[in-house]
C-alpha cells in the first residue's frame, strides 16, 4: 500500500526501512482518519440499534428499580413515586423471605452456572479432540453432534420435559419399568431431583456451542508440531496438556466468558421445562426476577434484583476481560 | 434463548414498546364516519384451537360491520399471554379498542385507570344495562368505583365425571356432599390390571397450576365461611376457614388417596381432562371441558354441581368467565362501546353460547336460538349454580397478587408431598399472606 501524498524528497522504500519521514508520517495518519471515518459510519448503525434495544431500556429498568412500580401506576410508569433504596432493600435483607430467597437463589446459579460450563466444556473438548484427527464418518458425526444446537432449544427443552414426566416419561419407563433399577418412579420437574433435570438439559442445549468453538480452535493447530511431538515420546496425554490446552487458551477463554453469561442468565429452558414458576430446588435468578415482576406484580423489586444482576456480571466481566482475556495488539 | 442481559431488557421491554408507540406518533380521531373507523379487538380464546375462536369471533364482528359499516380487526391473545400483553399496552398507551379479560382480573386492570367507564354516554352507545343477568352484571362491578367492566359469558366450575368408570364400580348417582364425594373416589380409584399399582384414580386436576389451585382454594374456603380478603382488603389466606378449605383440597391426595400425586406435575387443565377421557381419572371440576371432549368425541361423561356439605354455606363456584373493557385512550370510545353493545346484543349472546358452550349474559338469550334447544343438557345445572350458588371473586385492587400467591402456594404443598416432604398447609398460606399484607 502507498501512502496518497508522499512528497517528491521522500527517500524511496528500501529493504533496509529507514526511519519514516514526517510526511510519511503525515501521510499514514490521513489515512488511518479516513479509515476511523469508515469505521465510525459501519458501527453506527449497530450502535443506534443497541441503544433503543439494549441500553435505553436497560437504564430505564435501572430507574424502575428505585420506583413503587406496579399495576396501579403502571399508566404513568414514568411518573411512579419514587422511593430510593427500598426494592434493594427490601430484596437484600436476608433475614426476611424475599432477601434470603434471592441470596440463595444467587448461591444456586452459581453452582448451576459452575456444573454445567465444566460439563459442557469437558464434553465439548473431548468431542472436538476426537473430532479433530482423521477418520472415516467424521463429516456425519460432526454434523450429529451439532444437532442440540441446531434444535430451536424451545422445542428440544418441551422434548425433554416429556421425557422427565414422572407417570409416563420415557425415562422412568427405562429406569423402573425396562431395568427396574429404582422402586418408584423419581419426579424429575419437582423436588430435588429437578436441579439436575435442568443441568442435564442444560448441557445437552449448550455443550455443542462449546464443541463448536473448541473445535474451531484446534483446527488452527498445525499438525506438525504434534508430529514433532509424537517423535519426541511424548504421549496422547502429553500431548494434550502441553500441546492442545496452551494452543486454544484464547478461545477457552472466550468460550468460558461467553458461556458463563448465558448460563447466569439462563430463563429459557426453566421456563419451558418447568412452567412459569420454577421448583424452588431448581430456581435461578433470571426466573426468579420473572416470577416477581409478572406473576407478583412487583415490577420495582423485579428491577432491583436485575441491576444487581448486571451489576455483579458487570465486575465480573471487566475483571475478567482485563485479567483473562488475551490482549488484542496494539498496532497494525 | 442466548441473549445476555435477557431479564433486564425484559424489564424494559414495556419501555421499548412506549418508545416505539410514542415514535409511531398520534393516531388520527375526528372523523367518526363509521366507513374510517377500523376498531382492533383483543378477543380472547374460548375454544380448544385458536382458529375457531377466531372464526367465531370474526363471524360476530363481520355481522357487526354489516350492519353499521365499522371494521373490525379481530385478534385472538391465548390466555396464557394475555395479561402481559394487557399491561404492556397500558404502560405504552397503545392497545386495542377493546378487549377480553377474564372476569378474575378486573378489579387489577381496573385499577390501573386505563380503561373508559361503562356509564354515561358509553353505557347508551352499548344500550343499557337492563337486558343482563343482574348477577353477572354485579360481578363485573368493583364497589364504590365506576364500572368499567362489561361482562360477556359467564362460567361456573362444575363436577364433571366419566360415566363408564360410574357404572364399572356400580355408582349410580354423582356425590353431593364431601363425604360422599371421597367415598366415591375412594370406590373410584383402583388398580385395574392388577400389576399393583393404582392406575385409576378417583379425582384429576391439575395441581400444579396455579388459576385452578387458587379457584378450588375460593371454592372451598368460602364453603367453609372464610374469604380471600378482609373489609380492609388485607390477604386473609392463612384464616381458619381457609386453611380448613384447601386442606379439604391437599386432603384429596393426600390422606384421602383419591388423586394421583403424579399430577403435582400436571400444570394444564387440558392435560386433566385427558386423563377422565383416558379412564385414569373418574372426576374433575371444570368449568367448561365440553370442547375438548366433542374433540376427541368421548361422550361417557356427565355433569353434577360441585359437592357442599349440609349446613355449610351453598358456594358451588365462582362467577366465572370473559368481560371485556374497553380502552381509555381509544380514538374510537363511541364505536367501541357500540361493539359492545352488539356483542351483548340477545341474538349475538345466544350464538357465543352456543359456539362456545358457555352461559350468556343477558336474560333474553337463554331462550332464543340456536342456544335454546341445542341439546346441551349441562345447561340446567351450571345456570343453577350461576344463578343461587356462585360467589363473585374478591374484587379488590391486588387481586392480580393474591390469585397468583394462593395458587403457588397450594401447588407447593402439592409438590412438596409428592417428593416426600410435608405440604405444610398452614405455614405456607401465612407465607403468601405475609408476602402480600
Amino acid at each position: 500500500m502507498t501512502s496518497l501524498v508522499e512528497s517528491p524528497e521522500a527517500p524511496p522504500e528500501t529493504p533496509d526501512a529507514p526511519p519514516p519521514t514526517r510526511a510519511h508520517r503525515w501521510g499514514k495518519s490521513l489515512l488511518a482518519l479516513r479509515d476511523a471515518r469508515l469505521a465510525v459510519w459501519l458501527i453506527v448503525p449497530a450502535a443506534f440499534l443497541e441503544l433503543i434495544i439494549h441500553i435505553i431500556p436497560m437504564l430505564l429498568g435501572v430507574w424502575i428499580a428505585f420506583t413503587d412500580l406496579d399495576q396501579s401506576n403502571i399508566r404513568n410508569w414514568l411518573q411512579a413515586p419514587f422511593i430510593g433504596l427500598e426494592n434493594f432493600f427490601r430484596g437484600l435483607d436476608p433475614s426476611n423471605a424475599i432477601g434470603s430467597e434471592f441470596f440463595a437463589t444467587v448461591g444456586r446459579t452459581a453452582i448451576y452456572v459452575l456444573v454445567v460450563l465444566a460439563l459442557s466444556w469437558a464434553l465439548g473438548m473431548a468431542g472436538a479432540v476426537y473430532l479433530n484427527s482423521k477418520f472415516r464418518g467424521r463429516g456425519l458425526l460432526r454434523t450429529f453432534f451439532l444437532v442440540p444446537y441446531a434444535i430451536p432449544s424451545y422445542v428440544g427443552t418441551i422434548a425433554w420435559a416429556f421425557m422427565f414426566n414422572q407417570r409416563d416419561g420415557v425415562i422412568n419407563q427405562i429406569l423402573v419399568d425396562t431395568l427396574g433399577l429404582l422402586p418408584e418412579r423419581p419426579f424429575w420437574l419437582i423436588g430435588d431431583l429437578s436441579f439436575i433435570s435442568l443441568i442435564i438439559v442444560s448441557v445437552w442445549s449448550l455443550w455443542p456451542f462449546a464443541f463448536l468453538m473448541l473445535l474451531a480452535a484446534l483446527q488452527n493447530v498445525p499438525e506438525d508440531v504434534y508430529e514433532a511431538a509424537a517423535l519426541d515420546g511424548a504421549g496422547n496425554w502429553k500431548q494434550f496438556t502441553r500441546i492442545t490446552l496452551p494452543m486454544v487458551n484464547q478461545a477457552n477463554a472466550v468460550l468460558v466468558l461467553i458461556l458463563g453469561l448465558w448460563l447466569f442468565n439462563q430463563f429459557s429452558i426453566p421456563f419451558v421445562l418447568f412452567g412459569p414458576a420454577s421448583p424452588d430446588q431448581a430456581m435461578l435468578v433470571s426466573p426468579l426476577i420473572y416470577q416477581n415482576s409478572f406473576l407478583q406484580w412487583d415490577f420495582g423489586l423485579g428491577g432491583a434484583m436485575s441491576f444487581l444482576l448486571l451489576i455483579a456480571l458487570l465486575i465480573v466481566s471487566v475483571f475478567y476481560i482485563r485479567l483473562v482475556l488475551p490482549k488484542g495488539k496494539e498496532d497494525d | 434463548m442466548k441473549i445476555p442481559m435477557r431479564t433486564a431488557s425484559a424489564l424494559g421491554a414495556l419501555s421499548v414498546v412506549a418508545i416505539a408507540a410514542g415514535l409511531a406518533g398520534c393516531s388520527s380521531s375526528g372523523s367518526e364516519n363509521p366507513e374510517d373507523i377500523t376498531l382492533t379487538w383483543w378477543a380472547t380464546q374460548q375454544s380448544a384451537s385458536i382458529e375457531t375462536s377466531q372464526a367465531v369471533w370474526e363471524a360476530v364482528a363481520g355481522r357487526f360491520t354489516d350492519e353499521t359499516g365499522i371494521d373490525v380487526e379481530v385478534e385472538v391473545i391465548p390466555w396464557a399471554d394475555l395479561y402481559n400483553k394487557i399491561l404492556g399496552a397500558v404502560s405504552s398507551g397503545s392497545g386495542p379498542d377493546l378487549l377480553n379479560i377474564g372476569t378474575t382480573w378486573t378489579s387489577s386492570l381496573q385499577d390501573t385507570g386505563a380503561f373508559a367507564p361503562a356509564s354515561g354516554e358509553n353505557l347508551d352507545a352499548m344500550g343499557g344495562s337492563d337486558r343482563f343477568v343482574q348477577s353477572a352484571w354485579e360481578a363485573a362491578h368493583v364497589p364504590d368505583t365506576e364500572q368499567t367492566a362489561v361482562p360477556l359469558m359467564s362460567a361456573v366450575y362444575s363436577l364433571y365425571y366419566n360415566t363408564a368408570l360410574f357404572e364399572a364400580a356400580g355408582i349410580t348417582e354423582p356425590p353431593a356432599t364431601w363425604d360422599e364425594f371421597v367415598e366415591v373416589g375412594k370406590q373410584l380409584t383402583v388398580d385395574t390390571d392388577g400389576d399393583g399399582q393404582i392406575d385409576q384414580w378417583g379425582l384429576t386436576m391439575p395441581a400444579a397450576a396455579t388459576t385452578q389451585n387458587s379457584h378450588m382454594a375460593f371454592i372451598l374456603g368460602q364453603q367453609e365461611g372464610g374469604s380471600f380478603v378482609d373489609e380492609d382488603g388485607n390477604a386473609t389466606l392463612s384464616s381458619p376457614a381457609q386453611v380448613e378449605g384447601v386442606t379439604r383440597y391437599v386432603d384429596f391426595m393426600t390422606t384421602d388417596k383419591i388423586w394421583s400425586p403424579s399430577n403435582a406435575e400436571t400444570n394444564l387443565i387440558a392435560d386433566a381432562v385427558d386423563q377422565l377421557i383416558d379412564g385414569t381419572g373418574a372426576m374433575i371440576f371444570h368449568t367448561n371441558p365440553l370442547a375438548q371432549f366433542a374433540s376427541r368425541d368421548f361422550t361417557d361423561w356427565a355433569i353434577a354441581p360441585v359437592p357442599v356439605d349440609e349446613g355449610a354455606e351453598e358456594v358451588r363456584s365462582l362467577v366465572g368467565g370473559t368481560n371485556a373493557l374497553v380502552f381509555e385512550d381509544s380514538p374510537h370510545k363511541e364505536a367501541a362501546f357500540q361493539l359492545l353493545g352488539f356483542i351483548t346484543s340477545p341474538e349475538e349472546q345466544a350464538f357465543i353460547a352456543n359456539e362456545f358452550s358457555v352461559l350468556p349474559v343477558v336474560t333474553e338469550a337463554y331462550d332464543l336460538e340456536p342456544y335454546a334447544g341445542n341439546g346441551d343438557d349441562t345447561i340446567a345445572v351450571r345456570q343453577e349454580t350461576l344463578a343461587d350458588a356462585s360467589a363473585p371473586f374478591p374484587l379488590v385492587p391486588n387481586i392480580g397478587e393474591i390469585e397468583p400467591a394462593v395458587g403457588n402456594a397450594v401447588r407447593e404443598m402439592f409438590q412438596a408431598f409428592a417428593t416426600g416432604g410435608d405440604p405444610d398447609i398452614e405455614g405456607r398460606l401465612q407465607a403468601a399472606d405475609a408476602q402480600l399484607n
